[in-house]
């Protein structure tokens, strides 16, 4: 089916550091021997105050799941 | 693979996410597809500290070889405003390979906004990007990557502005398409999608305007495709030649490099012909149904009024299959999607800036 309800959010911000702020420009590439995808983007608020306006590049790494039902939507924070 | 835009920000909403959603090819798999992360999100780089600074605007190929990724990005590491180019890769597992990030390219010119491409048969990219010249003009410059760096070259450096750089690799003739948009001779003229087809030296260069000069209205933010089977690429952008009936629309053409010579391949494709605001595309190409046509099929995708549109093409006469797909209409905003085709789930992975509101 395509379709809207399958939306999830990229983003899991770690435990050890502030939520993010801001992620933008996303871009990712496939691993055909994993069958999982590398998305990268910018993303900026992880750090201290002195850090707020400053962007990195972060990333995470999905792999389909054929069978876990997953919440449509996960809570940001 | 993808165009980039900046975000229009809407309202009291500034807090911009990414959103991501996985397609069966054609729509028959009986049961919606689930993804799951490895794991938390993890730093690719970011400096912090005494050398804090802004990186920005990455793109990621992927390394059969080395099983691993490459992402190239910019950075204003000395607060100059002038921005080089910078890349790290990054393990099939998630974890950076090296302490420091692999300089491409890093000038006293402004260098930014890297696209890259994977050269499968030379074991090698061609990182591409734009520069800020003296005249405060942009041009299109490229780097070819294979057991070492090698020096950056110039693509285009004409008058005028060329912006937005995107490149797809073809294994069939063992050459890129690098698309660019297009602002000869002056910022005001009406912008064109131009190409330029490299071979894995990053030689032998030849041009092509996709879009033809004499093009009505703007043609914008390109993003080019390879086709795996054959020798062509498929470019798309934005158009705005139906401004006055359907606002901005979404183009495409089929270029090909066939006895030697770069050219376009039938006429321009309307891809994206709704009413709206149609912005930046991204397009992929996969081999969707082998035992029906080995020439598979592309999807572009792009963000209109609102929602996620997506439309697939036929990869072998660039007839479009069905009618537009509604990858998101969620009530939010949307820009720079990108998009990729999983050959082993036979499945389309989609990603794109939102910024519906998460509390």
């Amino acid at each position: 089916m395509f379709g809207a309800g399958i939306n999830q959010r990229v983003s899991k911000d770690p435990d050890s550091l502030p939520p993010s702020g801001d992620q933008q420009d996303p871009a990712l590439a496939y691993n055909w021997r994993a069958d999982n995808v590398l998305v990268a983007w910018q993303d900026h608020g992880h750090y201290d105050d002195t850090e707020v306006g400053y962007w990195g590049v972060w990333g995470r790494i999905w792999a389909p799941n054929w069978q876990t039902h997953l919440p449509v939507v996960l809570k940001a924070h | 693979m993808r165009a980039k835009q900046k975000p229009l920000r809407t309202g009291a909403l500034t807090f911009v996410l990414l959103m991501m959603a996985l397609l069966p090819w054609d729509g028959a798999i009986a049961h919606p597809l689930k993804f799951i992360p490895t794991g938390s999100d993890f730093a690719i780089w970011e400096w912090h500290g005494a050398n804090k600074c802004n990186e920005t605007h990455a793109d990621v190929a992927y390394d059969e070889d080395e099983n691993q990724y490459l992402v190239v990005f910019d950075w204003d590491l000395n607060g100059s405003g002038n921005h080089d180019i910078m890349a790290v890769s990054i393990t099939a597992g998630g974890q950076q390979v090296g302490h420091t990030p692999t300089t491409i390219y890093a000038g006293s010119e402004d260098d930014s906004h890297p696209a890259i491409a994977r050269d499968p048969n030379g074991n090698g990219y061609l990182v591409v990007w734009q520069r800020r010249n003296a005249v405060d003009e942009y041009d299109i410059y490229g780097c070819v990557i294979s057991d070492t760096i090698g020096a950056p070259f110039a693509i285009a450096t004409w008058p005028g502005h060329q912006l937005y750089p995107d490149v797809a690799y073809a294994t069939a003739t063992s050459r890129y398409l690098v698309v660019w948009e297009d602002h000869w001779p002056l910022w005001s003229n009406p912008p064109e999608i131009y190409g330029a087809s490299l071979d894995s030296a990053g030689a032998n260069v030849q041009y092509e305007s996709i879009t033809g000069a004499d093009a009505a209205g703007d043609q914008t933010h390109p993003a080019v495709t390879t086709n795996g089977f054959n020798y062509r690429w498929l470019v798309t952008w934005q158009d705005s030649r139906n401004s006055s009936t359907t606002g901005y629309d979404i183009y495409g053409q089929a270029v090909s490099f066939l006895g030697g010579n770069l050219a376009l391949e039938g006429s321009t494709i309307p891809i994206g012909v709704l009413p709206g605001y149609a912005s930046a595309p991204a397009v992929s190409w996969g081999q969707v149904d082998p035992s029906a046509s080995a020439y598979g099929e592309y999807l572009v995708v792009w963000p209109e009024s609102g929602t996620l549109y997506g439309q697939r093409v036929d990869g072998q006469d660039h007839s479009l299959v069905a009618g537009s797909i509604t990858v998101s209409d969620y009530d939010s905003s949307k820009y720079n999607p990108a998009i990729v085709y999983a050959t082993e789930s036979e499945a389309w992975w989609v990603v794109w800036q939102d910024n519906r509101d998460y509390g």
